[in-house]
Protein backbone atom coordinates (compact mmCIF):
# COMPACT_ATOMS: atom_id res chain seq x y z
CA UNK A 1 0.00 0.00 0.00
CA UNK A 2 1.21 3.21 -0.92
CA UNK A 3 1.97 6.07 2.16
CA UNK A 4 -1.01 7.92 0.64
CA UNK A 5 -3.14 5.21 0.62
CA UNK A 6 -2.28 4.07 4.04
CA UNK A 7 -2.89 7.25 5.66
CA UNK A 8 -6.41 7.82 4.09
CA UNK A 9 -7.26 4.48 5.30
CA UNK A 10 -5.88 5.09 9.23
CA UNK A 11 -7.03 8.62 8.74
CA UNK A 12 -10.61 7.22 8.00
CA UNK A 13 -10.27 4.51 11.10
CA UNK A 14 -9.05 7.28 13.67
CA UNK A 15 -11.94 9.40 12.61
CA UNK A 16 -14.43 6.86 13.25
CA UNK A 17 -12.78 5.88 16.60
CA UNK A 18 -13.27 9.42 17.77
CA UNK A 19 -16.47 9.69 16.41
CA UNK A 20 -17.91 6.91 18.38
CA UNK A 21 -15.91 7.40 21.60
CA UNK A 22 -17.93 10.84 21.81
CA UNK A 23 -20.56 8.99 21.49
CA UNK A 24 -20.11 6.26 23.78
CA UNK A 25 -19.18 9.29 26.43
CA UNK A 26 -22.92 9.20 26.47
CA UNK A 27 -23.97 5.98 25.61
CA UNK A 28 -21.49 4.32 28.14
CA UNK A 29 -24.09 0.82 28.32
CA UNK A 30 -24.85 0.60 24.15
CA UNK A 31 -22.98 -3.03 24.33
CA UNK A 32 -23.31 -3.08 20.07
CA UNK A 33 -21.31 0.32 20.13
CA UNK A 34 -18.97 -1.12 22.41
CA UNK A 35 -18.52 -4.08 20.07
CA UNK A 36 -17.73 -2.08 16.79
CA UNK A 37 -15.81 0.41 18.62
CA UNK A 38 -12.97 -2.48 20.35
CA UNK A 39 -13.11 -3.89 16.86
CA UNK A 40 -11.90 -0.71 14.61
CA UNK A 41 -9.67 -0.16 17.83
CA UNK A 42 -7.96 -3.28 16.82
CA UNK A 43 -7.47 -2.60 12.93
CA UNK A 44 -6.35 0.97 13.69
CA UNK A 45 -3.96 -0.25 15.97
CA UNK A 46 -2.35 -2.85 13.54
CA UNK A 47 -2.61 -0.56 10.46
CA UNK A 48 -0.42 2.36 12.90
CA UNK A 49 1.94 -0.19 13.46
CA UNK A 50 2.50 -1.28 9.88
CA UNK A 51 2.59 2.76 8.93
CA UNK A 52 5.20 3.91 11.47
CA UNK A 53 7.44 0.70 10.24
CA UNK A 54 7.25 2.10 6.68
CA UNK A 55 7.10 5.61 6.66
CA UNK A 56 8.22 6.56 10.16
CA UNK A 57 6.63 8.32 13.54
CA UNK A 58 3.30 9.21 14.10
CA UNK A 59 2.92 8.81 17.57
CA UNK A 60 5.37 10.03 20.19
CA UNK A 61 6.54 7.49 22.33
CA UNK A 62 6.92 4.58 19.30
CA UNK A 63 10.02 2.91 17.92
CA UNK A 64 12.18 5.08 15.99
CA UNK A 65 14.96 3.54 13.35
CA UNK A 66 18.40 5.43 12.85
CA UNK A 67 18.49 8.57 12.78
CA UNK A 68 15.89 9.77 14.97
CA UNK A 69 12.88 9.71 12.50
CA UNK A 70 10.34 12.17 14.79
CA UNK A 71 12.04 15.59 12.66
CA UNK A 72 11.28 14.19 9.72
CA UNK A 73 9.59 16.53 6.72
CA UNK A 74 6.77 17.13 5.85
CA UNK A 75 4.83 18.08 8.98
CA UNK A 76 0.86 17.72 8.60
CA UNK A 77 0.38 21.65 7.99
CA UNK A 78 2.50 20.99 4.69
CA UNK A 79 1.03 20.64 1.52
CA UNK A 80 2.92 17.26 1.09
CA UNK A 81 1.96 16.04 3.50
CA UNK A 82 -1.81 15.36 2.96
CA UNK A 83 -3.16 13.26 0.71
CA UNK A 84 -6.23 13.16 -1.28
CA UNK A 85 -9.71 12.24 -0.32
CA UNK A 86 -11.00 10.58 -3.15
CA UNK A 87 -10.29 6.75 -2.86
CA UNK A 88 -11.84 3.17 -1.76
CA UNK A 89 -13.66 2.54 1.04
CA UNK A 90 -11.74 -0.67 1.79
CA UNK B 1 -1.22 15.33 29.62
CA UNK B 2 -1.33 15.00 25.49
CA UNK B 3 0.42 13.16 22.96
CA UNK B 4 0.69 14.59 19.30
CA UNK B 5 -0.54 12.56 16.84
CA UNK B 6 1.52 13.55 13.87
CA UNK B 7 -1.53 13.95 11.25
CA UNK B 8 -4.20 16.37 11.07
CA UNK B 9 -7.74 15.05 11.35
CA UNK B 10 -9.07 15.28 8.01
CA UNK B 11 -6.58 16.27 5.05
CA UNK B 12 -5.86 20.03 4.33
CA UNK B 13 -4.34 19.70 0.72
CA UNK B 14 -4.94 23.84 -1.06
CA UNK B 15 -3.15 24.13 -4.88
CA UNK B 16 -4.21 27.10 -5.39
CA UNK B 17 -3.15 30.68 -2.92
CA UNK B 18 -5.99 33.15 -1.57
CA UNK B 19 -5.13 35.27 0.54
CA UNK B 20 -8.47 37.00 0.89
CA UNK B 21 -9.53 33.54 1.71
CA UNK B 22 -7.10 33.06 4.46
CA UNK B 23 -8.16 36.39 6.15
CA UNK B 24 -11.52 35.01 6.46
CA UNK B 25 -11.27 31.77 7.56
CA UNK B 26 -8.27 33.03 10.29
CA UNK B 27 -11.58 33.93 12.30
CA UNK B 28 -12.03 30.24 13.02
CA UNK B 29 -8.56 30.37 14.41
CA UNK B 30 -8.21 33.47 16.77
CA UNK B 31 -11.76 34.67 15.99
CA UNK B 32 -14.96 35.24 19.06
CA UNK B 33 -16.22 31.74 17.68
CA UNK B 34 -13.39 29.99 16.62
CA UNK B 35 -11.41 26.72 17.10
CA UNK B 36 -9.16 27.88 20.63
CA UNK B 37 -12.00 29.80 22.13
CA UNK B 38 -13.68 26.55 21.75
CA UNK B 39 -10.71 24.92 22.89
CA UNK B 40 -10.27 26.82 25.91
CA UNK B 41 -13.70 27.08 27.08
CA UNK B 42 -14.03 23.00 27.34
CA UNK B 43 -10.88 22.39 28.50
CA UNK B 44 -11.56 25.31 31.49
CA UNK B 45 -15.12 24.19 32.22
CA UNK B 46 -14.50 20.54 32.86
CA UNK B 47 -12.98 20.98 36.54
CA UNK B 48 -15.76 22.06 37.68
CA UNK B 49 -18.17 20.20 35.78
CA UNK B 50 -20.42 16.98 37.40
CA UNK B 51 -21.43 13.73 36.17
CA UNK B 52 -19.07 11.18 34.64
CA UNK B 53 -20.46 11.58 31.04
CA UNK B 54 -20.62 15.45 30.74
CA UNK B 55 -16.67 15.41 31.91
CA UNK B 56 -15.85 13.16 29.50
CA UNK B 57 -17.47 15.17 26.79
CA UNK B 58 -16.46 18.67 27.66
CA UNK B 59 -12.53 16.71 28.32
CA UNK B 60 -12.56 15.02 24.71
CA UNK B 61 -14.59 17.66 22.95
CA UNK B 62 -12.09 20.72 23.90
CA UNK B 63 -9.43 17.65 22.65
CA UNK B 64 -10.62 17.31 19.32
CA UNK B 65 -10.63 21.41 19.07
CA UNK B 66 -7.31 21.45 19.11
CA UNK B 67 -7.22 19.64 15.94
CA UNK B 68 -9.40 21.58 14.58
CA UNK B 69 -7.70 24.37 15.06
CA UNK B 70 -4.54 22.86 13.87
CA UNK B 71 -6.91 21.96 10.49
CA UNK B 72 -7.61 26.11 10.00
CA UNK B 73 -3.61 26.98 10.73
CA UNK B 74 -2.92 25.14 8.10
CA UNK B 75 -6.36 26.17 5.67
CA UNK B 76 -4.40 29.81 6.17
CA UNK B 77 -1.04 28.68 5.72
CA UNK B 78 -1.38 27.27 2.36
CA UNK B 79 -3.57 29.67 1.27
CA UNK B 80 -1.12 32.27 1.83
CA UNK B 81 2.36 30.46 1.25
CA UNK B 82 2.44 30.95 -2.33
CA UNK B 83 1.24 34.33 -2.69
CA UNK B 84 3.05 37.17 -3.92
CA UNK B 85 3.24 40.57 -2.62
CA UNK B 86 0.82 42.14 -5.29
CA UNK B 87 -1.77 39.01 -4.85
CA UNK B 88 -1.29 40.27 -0.96
CA UNK B 89 -2.17 44.17 -1.77
CA UNK B 90 -5.06 43.43 -3.81
CA UNK B 91 -6.90 41.23 -1.91
CA UNK B 92 -7.41 44.01 0.83
CA UNK B 93 -4.88 41.68 3.63
CA UNK B 94 -2.06 44.34 3.51
CA UNK B 95 -2.68 45.41 7.25
CA UNK B 96 -2.15 41.76 8.65
CA UNK B 97 0.93 41.06 6.01
CA UNK B 98 2.72 44.19 7.74
CA UNK B 99 1.98 43.02 10.91
CA UNK B 100 2.63 38.92 10.98
CA UNK B 101 4.11 38.17 7.19
CA UNK B 102 2.75 34.90 6.07
CA UNK B 103 2.32 34.11 9.51
CA UNK B 104 -0.55 32.47 11.64
CA UNK B 105 -1.41 34.44 14.80
CA UNK B 106 -4.78 33.92 16.57
CA UNK B 107 -6.97 36.85 15.94
CA UNK B 108 -10.43 37.24 14.11
CA UNK B 109 -11.30 38.21 10.39
CA UNK B 110 -11.45 41.58 11.53
CA UNK B 111 -7.75 41.56 13.01
CA UNK B 112 -8.72 41.99 16.91
CA UNK B 113 -6.47 39.40 19.16
CA UNK B 114 -7.54 36.55 20.59
CA UNK B 115 -9.58 37.14 23.91
CA UNK B 116 -11.32 34.94 26.21
CA UNK B 117 -13.77 38.05 26.83
CA UNK B 118 -15.93 35.54 24.02
CA UNK B 119 -16.02 32.91 26.31
CA UNK B 120 -17.29 31.36 29.85
CA UNK B 121 -16.73 29.47 32.79
CA UNK B 122 -19.64 30.69 35.09
CA UNK B 123 -19.31 27.04 37.78
CA UNK B 124 -23.36 26.43 36.66
CA UNK B 125 -23.05 23.06 35.19
CA UNK B 126 -26.09 23.68 33.73
CA UNK B 127 -25.33 27.42 32.29
CA UNK B 128 -22.10 26.27 31.26
CA UNK B 129 -23.23 23.13 28.81
CA UNK B 130 -25.80 25.41 27.44
CA UNK B 131 -22.91 28.04 26.19
CA UNK B 132 -21.54 25.25 25.07
CA UNK B 133 -24.32 24.65 22.85
CA UNK B 134 -24.77 28.03 22.13
CA UNK B 135 -20.96 27.54 21.08
CA UNK B 136 -21.03 24.87 18.51
CA UNK B 137 -24.21 27.11 17.04
CA UNK B 138 -22.55 30.32 16.95
CA UNK B 139 -19.33 28.28 15.24
CA UNK B 140 -21.98 26.53 12.82
CA UNK B 141 -23.08 29.48 11.49
CA UNK B 142 -19.38 30.33 10.73
CA UNK B 143 -18.46 28.07 8.60
CA UNK B 144 -21.97 28.38 6.34
CA UNK B 145 -20.70 31.95 6.11
CA UNK B 146 -16.81 30.96 5.28
CA UNK B 147 -18.44 28.54 2.64
CA UNK B 148 -20.77 31.04 1.62
CA UNK B 149 -17.14 33.01 0.72
CA UNK B 150 -15.30 29.66 -1.14
CA UNK B 151 -15.07 28.84 -4.34
CA UNK B 152 -12.80 25.99 -4.66
CA UNK B 153 -13.32 22.38 -3.52
CA UNK B 154 -10.14 22.29 -1.50
CA UNK B 155 -10.91 24.87 0.87
CA UNK B 156 -14.96 23.72 0.67
CA UNK B 157 -13.54 20.44 1.88
CA UNK B 158 -12.45 21.02 5.29
CA UNK B 159 -14.87 23.02 5.89
CA UNK B 160 -18.38 21.33 5.39
CA UNK B 161 -16.01 18.36 7.47
CA UNK B 162 -15.39 21.11 10.21
CA UNK B 163 -19.00 21.99 9.87
CA UNK B 164 -20.32 18.70 10.61
CA UNK B 165 -18.48 18.29 13.72
CA UNK B 166 -20.58 21.48 15.09
CA UNK B 167 -23.63 19.71 14.55
CA UNK B 168 -22.15 16.11 16.12
CA UNK B 169 -20.82 18.22 19.11
CA UNK B 170 -24.06 19.84 19.78
CA UNK B 171 -25.54 16.53 19.53
CA UNK B 172 -23.47 15.52 22.45
CA UNK B 173 -23.85 18.70 24.57
CA UNK B 174 -26.95 18.50 24.67
CA UNK B 175 -27.05 14.45 25.91
CA UNK B 176 -24.57 15.85 28.46
CA UNK B 177 -27.11 18.42 29.55
CA UNK B 178 -29.40 15.54 29.93
CA UNK B 179 -27.36 13.39 32.37
CA UNK B 180 -26.59 17.02 34.84
CA UNK B 181 -30.37 17.76 34.70
CA UNK B 182 -31.35 13.98 35.56
CA UNK B 183 -28.59 13.61 38.22
CA UNK B 184 -29.44 17.56 39.77
CA UNK B 185 -33.32 16.64 40.07
CA UNK B 186 -33.16 13.72 41.62
CA UNK B 187 -30.28 14.85 44.65
CA UNK B 188 -32.64 17.65 44.70
CA UNK B 189 -35.65 14.88 45.58
CA UNK B 190 -33.34 13.17 47.92
CA UNK B 191 -32.54 16.20 49.83
CA UNK B 192 -36.28 17.29 50.29
CA UNK B 193 -37.21 14.34 51.57
CA UNK B 194 -34.34 14.12 54.12
CA UNK B 195 -35.36 17.58 54.82
CA UNK B 196 -38.70 15.88 55.95
CA UNK C 1 -30.53 9.52 2.48
CA UNK C 2 -26.97 9.85 1.80
CA UNK C 3 -24.87 7.29 -0.17
CA UNK C 4 -23.23 4.74 1.17
CA UNK C 5 -25.51 3.74 4.61
CA UNK C 6 -23.64 0.62 5.38
CA UNK C 7 -22.53 -0.94 8.44
CA UNK C 8 -19.34 -2.45 8.90
CA UNK C 9 -20.39 -4.77 11.19
CA UNK C 10 -23.46 -6.89 11.61
CA UNK C 11 -25.85 -4.50 13.04
CA UNK C 12 -29.77 -4.97 11.70
CA UNK C 13 -30.34 -3.02 8.36
CA UNK C 14 -31.95 0.84 9.31
CA UNK C 15 -35.34 0.59 9.53
CA UNK C 16 -35.60 -1.86 12.42
CA UNK C 17 -33.63 0.24 14.81
CA UNK C 18 -35.17 3.74 15.10
CA UNK C 19 -31.57 6.06 15.96
CA UNK C 20 -33.03 8.35 18.39
CA UNK C 21 -35.02 8.73 21.42
CA UNK C 22 -38.57 10.06 20.11
CA UNK C 23 -40.52 10.78 23.33
CA UNK C 24 -38.84 12.64 26.77
CA UNK C 25 -40.55 12.31 29.71
CA UNK C 26 -41.24 14.60 32.99
CA UNK C 27 -40.07 17.86 30.74
CA UNK C 28 -40.11 20.59 32.51
CA UNK C 29 -40.46 24.57 31.41
CA UNK C 30 -37.59 26.91 31.07
CA UNK C 31 -35.16 23.44 30.44
CA UNK C 32 -33.59 22.62 27.05
CA UNK C 33 -33.80 18.99 25.90
CA UNK C 34 -32.06 17.21 22.98
CA UNK C 35 -33.28 13.50 22.20
CA UNK C 36 -30.97 11.47 22.64
CA UNK C 37 -29.06 9.62 20.00
CA UNK C 38 -29.38 5.74 19.32
CA UNK C 39 -26.56 4.25 16.67
CA UNK C 40 -28.37 2.33 14.42
CA UNK C 41 -26.49 2.13 10.62
CA UNK C 42 -22.89 3.93 10.62
CA UNK C 43 -21.31 4.96 7.31
CA UNK C 44 -18.06 3.04 6.49
CA UNK C 45 -14.90 4.72 7.75
CA UNK C 46 -13.57 6.52 4.63
CA UNK C 47 -17.79 8.13 4.01
CA UNK C 48 -17.63 8.68 7.25
CA UNK C 49 -14.77 11.03 7.27
CA UNK C 50 -15.67 12.66 4.46
CA UNK C 51 -18.96 13.29 6.02
CA UNK C 52 -17.70 14.70 8.95
CA UNK C 53 -19.72 12.42 11.05
CA UNK C 54 -20.12 8.35 10.83
CA UNK C 55 -24.06 8.81 12.12
CA UNK C 56 -25.99 9.14 8.96
CA UNK C 57 -28.72 10.44 11.12
CA UNK C 58 -26.63 13.68 12.02
CA UNK C 59 -25.53 14.18 8.58
CA UNK C 60 -26.23 17.00 7.02
CA UNK C 61 -28.70 18.60 9.57
CA UNK C 62 -29.86 22.38 9.45
CA UNK C 63 -28.02 24.25 6.73
CA UNK C 64 -30.58 25.22 4.17
CA UNK C 65 -33.50 25.46 6.02
CA UNK C 66 -31.53 27.37 8.64
CA UNK C 67 -32.27 31.34 9.46
CA UNK C 68 -29.53 33.45 8.38
CA UNK C 69 -28.45 31.42 5.25
CA UNK C 70 -27.79 33.47 2.03
CA UNK C 71 -28.82 32.89 -1.44
CA UNK C 72 -25.48 31.24 -2.16
CA UNK C 73 -25.36 27.85 -0.37
CA UNK C 74 -22.38 25.99 -0.24
CA UNK C 75 -23.50 23.32 -2.36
Amino acid sequence: MSRDEMLRKLSALDFYIIDLHLYLNTHPDDKEAIMKYNAVVKEAQTLRQEFQEQYGMLTAGSVTKYPWQWIENPWPWQYQFNFDLAGEDR
Amino acid sequence: MWMYDKKLEFPVKIKKPDPRMANLILTQYGGPDGELGASVRYLSQRFSMITPEAKATLNDIGTEELAHLEMIGTMVRQLTQNASIKEIEDSGVAAYYVEHDKAVYPAGASGVPFSAAALQSKGDPITDLTEDMAAEQKARSTYEYLLNMADDPDVIGPLKFLREREIVHFQRFGESLRYVQDYLENRKRFSTANIK
Amino acid sequence: MNADYQTITNIPAAGSCIPQETVINDVKLAHAYVPFQKMCATYMPLEGLRQGTIFPPLANLYGRQSIGMGENMYE
